[in-house]
């Protein structure tokens, strides 16, 4: 990687971080920076800000790198990109002015909150809490990976791994600690231009690179070459991802996108419920991007791109690094840089916060002052758990992605049966979450769920077992009196 | 709850419209994977998928815009709870 490829890189992050500090320092309250500002904006996001930081948060590397690299290893497989922000609004319309509401009415910071009042149970919350604070840290793991792809670009692949994800850990740190929502938002909407930018470039001239005619030719080489690209199970039949998978991998990410804390919370922001709705509207739109994001995964087939150790979340950056003159590199490299900074930065954010308030402050009084200590420190152990995650897997992006929409999904009941059911208590809750952990991490009890409902994905499974429990509990317990 | 009251809470008639794009991506998927015809070229699947987000946009807006109709039996928006 030359040197100029590398001052792109740079400038672009170093710009658009000092760019969003202050945009949010100039739109700070003057009565200073208190909690409400800093975890949701002020309750005061309108149309345009909350499309750009939704998008900031389902837009990420998952979507850049993995999806590249699933459709070069796969085809078909890849169209999940396709479905998952399309389903996700279109229950996101229904269920999301409802999160906003309970939000609002009961002036509601972070997930487990949500689950402390409708369930008046401090225990659940906390439990929740950490179940969610997990399933962030597998998040906060796809941006580490990605993070240290590129550094290990730029920086030489003699940088040992552990390394480039600590590095990537620090960086996204310091981040958390000098922004808020509010710059984070401020940096998404950065991060999405330059991505559609940089997806443009990439895929208009994408189809010269490779020796095709236009766009639609990368397409028909790719299938001449691979016949069964196309279509499910793609190109690894062994894979095991046919249209089952598909399908219920599909639902499984649309059930669990807003069950994420923070996506529950980024509700808690908006101005009102209609801002909410109106963004349900056009933010599948911006899906059709994937588009260009798998005709460049076909087209680093056709060009029989080799990533280092065949590593498919490297595809893309081996794939530009082979046939783009500097600049480009440089542009993608800063892109793939925000791309996981940004959203990283939030995750983290979202699990500090609901360290302190949902597990730590029901055990013993916290004060502003140590509240905001034991935040950052909880932030830096949950990074430390991230790196350590990114040093010991070695899936895709995708996979791993799959993994943390199953830990999730647990939540998903509470919040859905939490709407639609008074009748459900915090203890068949509790007891859904202990059947649907068991069946997803618990290798006798995930085989023989495989066995009984073949090709499914085990999240979506295991969401099911979890939803029946609390089903049956709430049935088989006597009907509280009527308040 | 108690504050149910909400105009966000009932489910109205044409809200069934919003089980159409589960339809469209889902559960035609699988019939869809069969069909070896190539629009420009491009695998049918993925024009499905990708027809299918304008259908959903398309259909979460006309919902959208129903839900705004007033309707002679609702009060007004955000009416505090008497």
């Amino acid at each position: 990687m030359t040197a100029s490829a590398l001052l792109i890189a740079g400038s672009i992050v170093a710009l658009t971080v000092i760019a969003s500090l202050w945009y949010a320092a100039r739109h700070r309250s003057a009565a200073g920076l208190n909690l409400d500002e800093w975890a949701v904006g002020g309750r005061r996001f309108g149309t345009w800000i909350f499309w750009f930081v939704n998008a900031g948060e389902i837009y990420t590397t998952f979507a850049l790198l993995g999806i590249t690299g699933y459709a070069w290893a796969f085809g078909a497989p890849a169209y999940i990109a396709f479905t998952s922000v399309s389903l996700a609004c279109t229950l996101g319309y229904w269920l999301m002015p409802r999160i906003w509401h309970a939000g609002r009415s009961g002036g509601l910071l972070t997930q487990a909150d949500y689950f402390v009042q409708r369930y008046q149970a401090r225990w659940l919350g906390a439990v929740v809490g950490i179940a969610g604070i997990i399933a962030l840290i597998m998040y906060v793991q796809i941006q580490l990976t990605a993070l240290s792809l590129v550094f290990r670009l730029t920086l030489g692949s003699a940088l040992p791994a552990a390394w480039a994800s600590s590095l990537a850990a620090l960086l996204m740190l310091l981040f958390v600690y000098l922004a808020g929502l509010r710059s984070a938002a401020f940096a998404a909407g950065i991060k999405d231009v330059l991505m559609l930018v940089l997806v443009v470039i990439l895929g208009g001239t994408v189809a010269a690179k490779v020796g095709a005619d236009s766009m639609l030719d990368v397409f028909q080489r790719v299938q001449q070459l691979h016949p069964n690209i196309g279509h499910f199970p793609g190109l690894d039949a062994a894979a095991g991802l046919d249209t089952t998978w598909f399908v219920t991998a599909a639902l499984n990410v649309a059930l669990g996108t807003w069950i994420f804390p923070h996506m529950f919370q980024l509700c808690f922001a908006a101005r009102d419920a209609d801002t909410i709705r109106r963004n349900a509207i056009w933010q599948p739109l911006y899906s059709l991007s994937y588009f260009f994001i798998i005709l460049l995964g076909f087209a680093a087939l056709l060009a029989g791109t080799q990533p280092e150790g065949g590593n498919l979340n490297a595809v893309l950056l081996q794939f530009v690094a082979d046939r783009y003159s500097p600049w480009l590199v440089g542009l993608l490299a800063g892109t793939v840089c925000l791309l996981a900074l940004v959203p990283g930065s939030l995750l983290l954010l979202t699990a500090g916060s609901i360290f302190t308030r949902n597990v730590v402050a029901p055990l013993r009084e916290v004060g502003e002052r140590q509240a905001v200590w034991i935040a950052r420190t909880a932030m830096i152990v949950f990074a430390a758990c991230a790196v350590l995650l990114t040093l010991t897997s070695n899936e895709s992006l995708v996979a791993v992605g799959l993994a943390a929409y199953g830990a999730i999904g647990m939540l998903a009941p509470g919040v859905f049966f939490g709407f639609l059911w008074p009748r459900t208590s915090a203890l068949a809750i509790a007891a859904g979450m202990a059947a649907g952990y068991t069946a997803l991490w618990w290798a006798p009890a995930r085989q023989l769920l495989s066995t009984a409902l073949p090709g499914w994905d085990s999240g979506l499974a295991a969401m099911l077992v979890n939803a029946l429990v609390v089903a049956v509990i709430t049935l088989a317990a006597p009907r509280r009196p009527a308040s | 709850m108690s504050e149910t009251s909400q105009d966000t809470r009932t489910l109205r008639a044409h809200h069934a419209l919003m089980l159409l794009p589960f339809i469209w991506h889902l559960a035609l998927a699988p019939m869809i994977n069969d069909v070896r015809w190539q629009p420009w070229g491009l695998p049918f699947a993925m024009v499905w998928q990708m027809a299918g987000i304008l259908v959903t946009s398309l259909i979460i807006g006309t919902v959208y815009r129903l839900d705004r109709e007033p309707r002679p039996d609702r009060q007004p928006p955000n009416d505090p709870q008497p």
